[in-house]
């Protein structure tokens, strides 16, 4: 997410000597997310799963040389936990997954204070989903690496002193790898070492991710306040197996250190930021 | 500006069609009597896994239990109608699960004899001094037999447990381990006790899962091996005899198969209840669970293990009820006979 003004601070990075006048500091924005999500994984059950979603993210962006006016690479990291009954409400299943990506983009200054990026992610996730009143099926594990496209805009406005910087941030995996059980395959067989027909190739035809963040940063002066929506769908099919998945989340986050658009007078560098 | 708008557009549509033809059609399934009905019977055809092995015509019993469907019911007259037509899949690993009641297929032992009696084996084998640990009932009967009781493979079998009964046993010239009325549980289990009777790996049966819905779709049978204890335990090389009867089902079944082929062991008493399909459950929109065999276990010999394994030629055995409240297993004294001849 382009989330916020940078500080010239200790996490400042220079490389060269003809670095020590230009500043690329990084940008870190921790947020929680709490939403629904609404889950089918025809492996544990052939029903509608609903319920909550809550996640720890964090994300780490700065300008990257040696172009730091129109590059920039970003972090970005999450755990996420989820707690959801079947329509009956009698059933409860849990999951818990893990995700990590690694994206560069170039940025496009298209108008005032609106800025456009494009780029490339690669990233992985790792999870499961559990359904502890199944027999042999309790479990079914999800696992991916991707390489993908990411697109994003930022568009600043001021309310009086008070800078608003808002975000929209999209990324879409394009092709990859991802684990499935064969349709009726218990995770015994597969620890016997039965291994066929587990790793597929991933592509939009049958491993499709969205993943969507609007935000609003507000300036508060030393820190910023992050304030938005997030929405992320999932839908694979493979080995006759199906798993789709949507989850409507707010996302409510901090950037230590706050949202500065102008140099402090003390700062001798000149601050190349990835925002407008 | 014009030019920033289109692309905008552009991006937009560009995902939302992306989006569109990336979801997959889900199973659609309404909570009414005839959608719960129709769940049921739709999760059996794409998943039970013995439809053709067994014969039956799925699609005729859907018919005949539809019409039995009513406008009105009661929770357990429906009940009783989808577990009637569980019951024609001739299953034990069948269940219907409510919050009031588990249906269960039970004449896969009920139209047979017991062959056992708990009190008879506690009382005049084991004079009600016997040992327990992991499981197991243990006791050195006759001076120079060791004798194992294990009632459930749902009990962890302890490797130590284990060494320490076999160290106790040392002196003995034969190993029974009884396991009639034994109703399953764990697999993983089965490989503590057989581990302890082999020098190299064996394979001692195999393994396969559906692949698609159709009521063929299997993928090829895998082989289940089964491997010696490691070094540093104790391992029984003396002639085992195992005790079975009709309620032996599921794990316990599997056991008997495995067992049955190693060159020092006899099966003595009666064939056991089969249960060769590993089970999977799903639910119905009405939240009952349905639970029934997905993956079917095969033998050695890449037969089906679901009907039950006999007795070793010329071991097949019964017990008389009347002889068992009296104090006499014919089962248990065929057994104690043919290691004393060994």
């Amino acid at each position: 997410m382009l989330s916020a003004i940078s500080v010239a601070s200790a996490s400042d990075v220079k490389d060269t000597i003809e670095d020590y006048n230009v500043s690329r500091p990084v940008i870190s924005n921790y947020a929680i997310q709490i939403g629904g999500e609404s889950v089918i994984d025809t492996y544990l059950s052939p029903l509608h799963y609903r319920g909550v979603k809550t996640a720890l993210r964090g994300s780490w962006e700065k300008a990257f040389t040696p172009k730091p006016e129109k590059f920039s690479m970003m972090s970005e990291a999450s755990v996420s936990f989820g707690n959801y009954l079947n329509p009956a409400k009698n059933r409860r299943m849990l999951s818990v997954f893990a995700r990590y990506g690694w994206s560069m983009s170039r940025r496009y200054s298209v108008l005032p204070g609106l800025t456009l990026s494009a780029g490339g992610i690669v990233a992985a996730e790792a999870g499961v989903y559990y359904l502890s009143s199944n027999s042999n099926n309790p479990a079914s594990v999800k696992a991916d690496i991707s390489i993908g496209a990411v697109g994003g805009a930022a568009y600043r406005i001021d309310l009086g002193k008070c800078p608003l910087v808002f975000t929209d941030r999209i990324s879409i995996p394009v092709a990859g790898c991802f684990f499935t059980p064969q349709y009726g395959e218990s995770y015994y067989e597969i620890y016997l070492g039965n291994r066929a027909g587990l790793a597929h190739f991933g592509w939009w035809g049958n491993n499709m991710k969205l993943t969507n963040f609007l935000n609003c940063n507000i300036d508060l002066g030393r820190t910023a306040l992050s304030v938005g929506y997030c929405f992320e769908m999932m839908s694979c099919k493979a080995n006759n197996l199906i798993t789709n998945t949507r989850a409507h989340s707010v996302v409510i986050g901090v950037v230590p250190g706050g949202l500065r658009l102008r140099k402090p007078r003390s700062c001798p560098q000149e601050i190349i930021t990835v925002m407008p | 500006m014009k030019k920033f708008l289109s692309y905008i557009s552009l991006s937009f549509f560009m995902t939302l069609s992306l989006f569109m033809s990336g979801c997959h059609d889900e199973p659609e399934y309404v909570n009414t009597g005839l959608g719960n009905f129709e769940a049921l019977w739709d999760i059996i055809d794409r998943h039970y896994c013995y439809l053709d092995e067994k014969g039956i015509d799925w699609d005729e019993v859907r018919v005949k239990y539809r019409a039995r469907l009513k406008e009105t019911m009661t929770a357990k007259e429906f009940f009783d109608i989808l577990s009637d037509m569980l019951d024609e899949l001739q299953d034990g690993h069948v269940n219907l699960i409510s919050d009031f009641e588990v249906s269960y297929y039970r004449a896969w032992w009920t139209d047979y004899p017991q062959n056992f009696n708990l009190r008879t084996l506690q009382q005049y084998y084991l004079g009600f001094d016997y040992a327990q640990v992991s499981g197991m009932t243990y006791k050195i009967i006759d001076e120079e037999i060791g004798y194992i009781y294990y009632p459930s493979f749902a009990s962890y079998i302890s490797s130590s447990a284990l060494d320490n009964i076999f160290l106790i046993f040392s002196d003995c010239k034969a190993l029974i381990i009884d396991i009639r009325n034994n109703g399953g549980g764990l697999l993983s289990n089965i490989n503590g006790f057989v581990g302890r009777f082999i020098t190299e790996d064996f394979t001692g049966g195999y393994l396969m899962h559906k692949t698609g819905p159709g009521h063929n779709d299997f993928s090829e049978p895998y082989p289940v091996v089964y491997k010696p204890a490691p070094r540093g335990h104790v391992m029984w090389e003396k002639p085992v005899v195992v005790l079975t009867n009709r309620s032996c089902f599921s794990s316990a079944n599997d056991f008997v198969s495995v067992m049955k082929q190693l060159p020092q062991v006899k099966i003595i008493g009666a064939r056991t209840g089969g249960g060769g399909g590993l089970p999977f459950t799903y639910e119905l929109p009405i939240g009952w669970s349905v639970r029934f065999s997905t993956s079917p276990m095969l033998d050695a010999e890449m037969k089906s293990i679901e009907y039950g394994i006999d007795p070793s030629p010329g071991m097949s055995c019964d017990c008389n009820d009347e002889d068992l409240a009296a104090g006499k297993d014919a089962i248990l004294d065929r057994a104690i006979e043919y290691c004393k001849t060994i």
